[in-house]
């Protein structure tokens, strides 16, 4: 074999394995950004259902719910919104460290009470997950 | 000036390998990660159908096996033939049994539903259970859930 021929040789192989390197690189870091938006979207799923079944539980009352809920004693509260707070993996978390909120919000009819749960990014207010529901108010 | 440039390529193609089979072992975690989460997600999805399914028939309380093994109570009262399905976890699975009422429990006798550590119930009012439970890979989870007929519920 002359030594141009070698020198082709290797170099078309050093080439494919620096491309074979970028794509595997580019792979990983796209499967650890996959997983860990599965993993935050999954908590998300779990944390609107669990509040959702409470605020059944409660009819609609949301300080009880947020009192009710493992965990949740950090929460903004006004008469028709309640706000927890979430570090980036989805975990309760201060407000002030917080990337995640999930906010609910009760609007009351005569016949019926309307709820919209968001899940979003604090940043820049975007939804990751959302779930709206109605309940009967009971007569008394 | 050959045997350098030999040896240069030769510890380029070794590092890439090694760096190729760090990635593939941080990709398997991811994987086992993955798995994590649908453990969990298939515990969620028993928890939930159970009491959901059984709402309507069902009175559900929370007990313990021997005053140790947390467990779950469903009551069935089937034209007055009245029986009782235990869930609970023991021996690192979520079991249930079912079996007459007032007749004692034997937590070897459950069938095996899935791998699960532990698992917790709280009654946290009439309509409300609070289920806290630890899968094998150590995953820890906690969801409220409604029962919509134990007080008149929507």
């Amino acid at each position: 074999m002359d030594k141009k021929f070698r020198t082709i040789v290797l170099s078309v192989l050093g080439g494919f394995l620096a491309i074979s390197l970028i794509a595997c690189s580019f792979l990983y870091v796209n499967s650890m950004r996959t997983i860990h938006t599965a993993n935050v979207l999954n908590k998300a799923s779990l944390e609107v259902t669990s509040i959702a079944e409470t605020l059944k539980s409660t009819n609609g009352k949301l300080e009880t719910t947020a009192k009710l809920l493992r965990g949740h004693t950090s929460y903004d509260l006004t008469d028709s919104t309640i706000i927890f707070y979430y570090d980036a993996d989805m975990e309760l978390s201060s407000k002030s460290t917080a990337t995640y909120a999930t906010s609910v919000n009760k609007s009351t009819f005569d016949d019926y009470r309307s709820y919209v749960i968001r899940v979003y990014r604090i940043s820049d207010k975007t939804d990751i997950y959302k779930l709206e529901f109605k309940t009967v108010r009971e007569r008394k | 000036m050959n045997k350098k440039y030999l040896a240069i390529i030769i510890s380029i193609f070794v590092f890439a390998s090694l760096f190729i089979g760090i990635m593939a072992a941080k990709v398997y975690e991811t994987n086992i990660t993955a798995n994590r989460l649908n453990e969990a997600d298939d515990a969620i999805t028993y928890f939930t159908a159970a009491i959901k399914e059984n709402e309507h028939l069902s009175e559900l309380r929370v007990a313990s096996i021997n005053r140790e093994l947390p467990a779950l109570v469903m009551q069935n009262n089937v034209a007055g033939d009245i029986s009782e399905t235990w869930i609970y976890v023991y021996d690192d699975y979520l079991c249930s049994l079912s079996q007459p009422s007032e007749q004692s429990i034997n937590p070897d006798e459950g069938e095996r539903i899935l791998p699960l550590k532990s698992a917790d119930f709280i009654m946290l009012r009439n309509n409300l259970i609070e289920i806290t439970f630890t899968t094998v890979n150590d995953n820890t989870v906690s969801m409220n859930l409604h029962i919509a007929d134990m007080e008149g519920g929507i």
